[in-house]
């Protein structure tokens, strides 16, 4: 252990004191190598505890977002029967209330769990389908019309293409769009580029938002529906317009997917014989070792909140700063995401989730390490917390804004979720686990001469 | 009190730790280098691995080059404000399109057509006697209709320029041992072009995509430490000269030591990250401030511009450049016959321009396997395109570090200036012109020693 950043965990500080004065090495030690660390009173059946409580948080979660995802197919296919402003606020309503369940099982991510593995065999078993789910960001000139920086309409897309589909960009495939079906959308998805989004919450959140047209312009911004203005899609999309019954198929399709998708998440962590669950628990004959398990997790949590959530979700929007960059763009509902990602985060490591008690990988930590783990998740909670309140005032892609009073606040929100990242080393350390480069940051350093 | 229990017992294992075994607990007073960074990554994310940044802000600055690095830009104008104006005539819309996961781009996919990743210079060749601005920005003399480069794509209104196609011809050979390898010699066919012929001096000349490992590091290396390879006259009898490209650097507005690209045509990382973004997606930027088309493209010249002074602003490049800068350099990958096949790999002679020893400016040492020097490497491999002051046979040579890292991160092999050679070994025995004595004695190693050669050249 080097690492300067990740030595400002009390435990660690308070190592390099013991280290220096127990030996009476030389004094003016910058850095300190641990590499042991393990705790002791964590013992096998302990670590087994507490992969089970995750698992069963796995399951209670993605049992959630299924049911919230079945609601936002039923309103989808009530607002198709009778499209009216109606139905449509129920659809989007629905699709908020999905998105709250979702985002907190993205913290299984990254972790090679069935979400998002790239293992080929068994890990394949449930299809992967995280970029089918979620993908993002999306090029919604792909799906359906948009307005373009001159106020034009666009065409050629998915929409208003009855027929053989190609999207942009090298390699893609033609794909027979005549009727807009599931596999249609999924053959679609990510055709000829990561961008070529076709499925997911996100292509749904555009087809009943619309864009959301706050330019985020540098120099002159004239085109804008204002601070607290999301999407302004108008019904007659689903009703006189043009393409209206294309547009209603491509709804429907595309929320069933996502029921798909989640079903098949809530199968593989259902206990049985075959399930992920049971390979992760350390059975069957996939049988996956406890601390190859922990260590997917935490690197997992360690990486989904610092370099996804962190850095990809928030450091880029807040930094580039445009609104193609806020994850839920059309709805305006990114402060949801963060929050939700964010309380994900939290749930696994604390063993919170309604329904669901059990051994924590928290509980399980020394005091040292609790006490700085609280220390951020409090200063985290109060920031996401001024997030969400200022949203009142300003949508996220205000509060990003160079000049908004509140980007200095997820400016610091997003400094401490890379820290709180970084404690993932930690926590690690003390179940006996080595965290190494390509997980959250690389053990080795380069020393100067 | 079962918390302080335990806190108490962790702390006195460190304690023991610390004082009796070898050393798991071990002071220093090294700081680390911010010009070359370490990993241990071999996975396919190998060449994308961050920088331990002491400040955020510092990871704020490489988080946003990466995002302008891989998020693909739009066509202008779109909602997309900060990723709009690409084009109008691009070959990618993203660049790690040519650099998949920063690592060496394709000549061909899995059907076996060319990828993007492998793009035509255009030139006009018998130019000796010009002298004009052109020749002293560029370094060589576009074509007048199509410009620098070929482009494959076009945006909305603009036709793109034409397609390539490739032919490759099977060429057997023999070693000294008996054993038969195969290389291919590749023939490209252009077609489809839709702005009129060709000038009959055309010359085509084909590039890949590079790998980006430790471009911050090469660039710190000092000048005398580069120049003191050249041999430009091959002095010492050796058969390898080595000769710098002195490059015209649009961000000093002067003449620079070339240090990266085929040809070493760009002086530094910016640099070049301005010219690719300019040649291969068409975004204008302070260092290529026009727009890449030629005063014969009408709809081109014509192009909804983006919003901004530039495509790809100041603030925005600097972000890019900073980006590649700040990524850790592969450790090398010692496997069993590493020290075996480094001992070939001096004897035959690589080392003399796969130079494998060069000290950043903050004194790390590095080994990139590479003199940074130009090299006549034979008529076969000859692009027939000069540049400034690489002739038609003569290349920079490629750096080798993490080259035995690319096919995982590339999903594929593809090396030399024009991705023909397939493996290591092809790429060696194409070596021609100052290295064909190296070619020959490789053919005349026993095939152990072969084997032990390449398996040092993929762990380092």
């Amino acid at each position: 252990m080097k690492k300067n950043k990740i030595l400002g965990s009390v435990v660690l500080a308070s190592l390099l004191a013991l280290g220096v004065t127990g030996c009476g090495s030389s004094s003016d030690t910058k850095t300190v190598t641990v590499q042991s660390g393990a705790n002791p009173s964590i013992t096998t059946a302990k670590k087994s505890s507490a992969l089970t409580t995750y698992a069963d948080i796995a399951l209670a979660n993605y049992t959630k977002a299924l049911n919230d995802a079945k609601a936002l197919n039923t309103a989808i296919d009530t607002f198709v029967a009778t499209p009216n402003t109606t139905t449509m606020d129920a659809a989007k309503s629905a699709w908020k209330t999905s998105r709250i369940s979702y985002g907190t099982t993205e913290i299984f991510r990254l972790s090679n769990g069935p979400i998002d593995s790239e293992d080929e065999g068994f890990m394949q078993t449930w299809g992967a389908p995280e970029g089918q789910l979620n993908a993002w960001p999306l090029d919604e000139n792909m799906i359906d019309y948009t307005t373009d920086g001159q106020g034009a309409t666009t065409s050629g897309n998915i929409i208003d293409t009855a027929g053989n589909f190609t999207p942009s960009g090298s390699e893609a495939t033609t794909v027979n769009a005549t009727t807009i079906t599931k596999d249609v959308l999924a053959a679609l998805n990510e055709n000829g580029g990561d961008a070529n989004v076709a499925t997911g919450y996100h292509a749904v959140e555009f087809l009943l938002w619309g864009q959301d047209q706050d330019y985020n312009d540098f120099t002159a911004d004239t085109i804008t529906n204002g601070a607290t203005t999301s999407g302004q899609r108008s019904v007659s999309d689903f009703t006189s317009a043009s393409n209206a019954d294309r547009r209603k198929a491509y709804l429907v399709a595309a929320s069933e997917l996502i029921v798909d998708d989640l079903q098949s998440m809530v199968d593989a962590w259902t206990a049985g014989s075959g399930s992920y669950r049971e390979a992760f628990l350390g059975s069957g004959t996939n049988a996956i070792a406890t601390n190859v398990a922990l260590k997917q997790v935490f690197s997992g949590m360690g990486t989904f909140i610092k370099s996804e959530l962190a850095n990809e979700r928030m450091a880029v929007a807040i930094l580039t700063p445009s609104e193609e960059d806020e994850h839920s763009c059309f709805s305006d509902n990114t402060h949801v995401d963060i929050d939700k990602n964010y309380r994900g985060f939290v749930n696994a490591l604390k063993g919170e989730y309604t329904g669901v008690s059990g051994v924590s990988f928290y509980s399980l930590l020394s005091d040292d390490t609790k006490e700085s783990v609280d220390a951020l998740i409090t200063d985290i909670d109060a920031k996401v917390t001024a997030m969400n309140n200022a949203v009142s005032s300003e949508h996220f892609d205000y509060q990003i804004k160079d000049g908004s009073d509140n980007k200095a606040n997820l400016t610091n929100a997003k400094n401490k979720m890379r820290n709180l990242g970084d404690t993932m080393v930690d926590v690690a350390r003390e179940f006996g686990i080595s965290l190494t480069a390509s997980d959250i940051t690389d053990d080795e350093e380069t020393e100067l001469e | 009190m079962d918390t302080k229990t335990i806190l108490s017992t962790t702390t006195a294992i460190f304690l023991i730790a610390g004082c009796s075994s070898d050393k798991p607990i071990e002071t220093t007073k090294k700081e680390k280098s911010f010009i070359a960074q370490f990993s241990h990554d071999t996975s396919k994310k190998a060449f994308t691995n961050s920088y331990d940044f002491k400040t955020n802000e510092a990871l704020d600055q490489h988080i946003l080059g990466k995002s302008f690095f891989t998020i693909p830009w739009v066509e202008a104008p779109s909602a997309t404000t900060a990723r709009d104006g690409l084009g109008p005539l691009f070959s990618a819309n993203t660049c790690v399109h040519c650099h998949p996961n920063n690592s060496a781009g394709l000549a061909t996919n899995k059907k076996g057509d060319l990828t993007r990743s492998l793009l035509m210079r255009l030139s006009l060749s018998n130019v000796k006697n010009i002298n004009n601005d052109l020749i002293a920005t560029k370094g060589f003399l576009p074509e007048p209709t199509y410009g620098g480069q070929l482009s494959l794509n076009g945006t909305s209104d603009v036709a793109y320029e034409g397609n390539v196609d490739v032919i490759y011809k099977s060429i057997e050979g023999k070693y000294a041992d008996g054993e038969v390898y195969t290389l291919q010699s590749p023939t490209y066919k252009v077609s489809k072009l839709q702005y009129g012929a060709f000038h009959p001096d055309v010359n085509i000349a084909p590039r890949i995509g590079l790998a980006l490992v430790g471009l911050g590091a090469i660039e710190s290396i000092a000048e005398n430490d580069i120049l003191a390879n050249e041999d430009i006259d091959d002095k010492d009898k050796d058969g390898i000269s080595g000769k710098a490209n002195w490059v015209y650097d649009p961000q000093s507005n002067s003449t620079q030591l070339g240090r990266f690209t085929w040809k070493a045509a760009a002086a530094s990382v910016k640099h070049q990250s301005a010219n690719a973004a300019h040649n291969d997606m068409g975004l204008s930027n302070p260092l290529f401030p026009k727009h890449n088309c030629t005063d014969a493209q009408k709809e081109c010249q014509k192009a909804l511009k983006g919003r901004f002074d530039f495509d790809l602003p100041q603030e925005r490049l600097d972000a890019i450049a900073y980006y590649l800068k700040t990524l850790k350099i592969p450790r090398q990958r010692k496997n069993a016959h590493f020290d075996k096949g480094e001992k070939i790999f001096k004897v035959l002679g690589c080392v003399k321009c796969h130079v494998d020893s060069f000290k950043t400016s903050d004194g790390v040492e590095i080994k990139p396997y590479s003199d940074f020097l130009l090299h006549d490497m034979g008529d076969e491999l000859s692009d027939g395109h000069t540049m400034f002051k690489a002739s038609a046979n003569e290349f920079r040579t490629p750096p080798l570090w993490g080259i035995g890292l690319y096919k995982k991160a590339s999903s594929g092999l593809a090396l030399l200036h024009d991705g023909r050679a397939r493996s290591i070994q092809e790429a060696i025995l194409w070596h021609g012109g100052e290295a064909k004595e190296q070619a020959r004695r490789f053919k005349a190693l026993a095939k152990q020693d072969r084997e032990d050669l390449v398996e040092f050249i993929n762990g380092i």
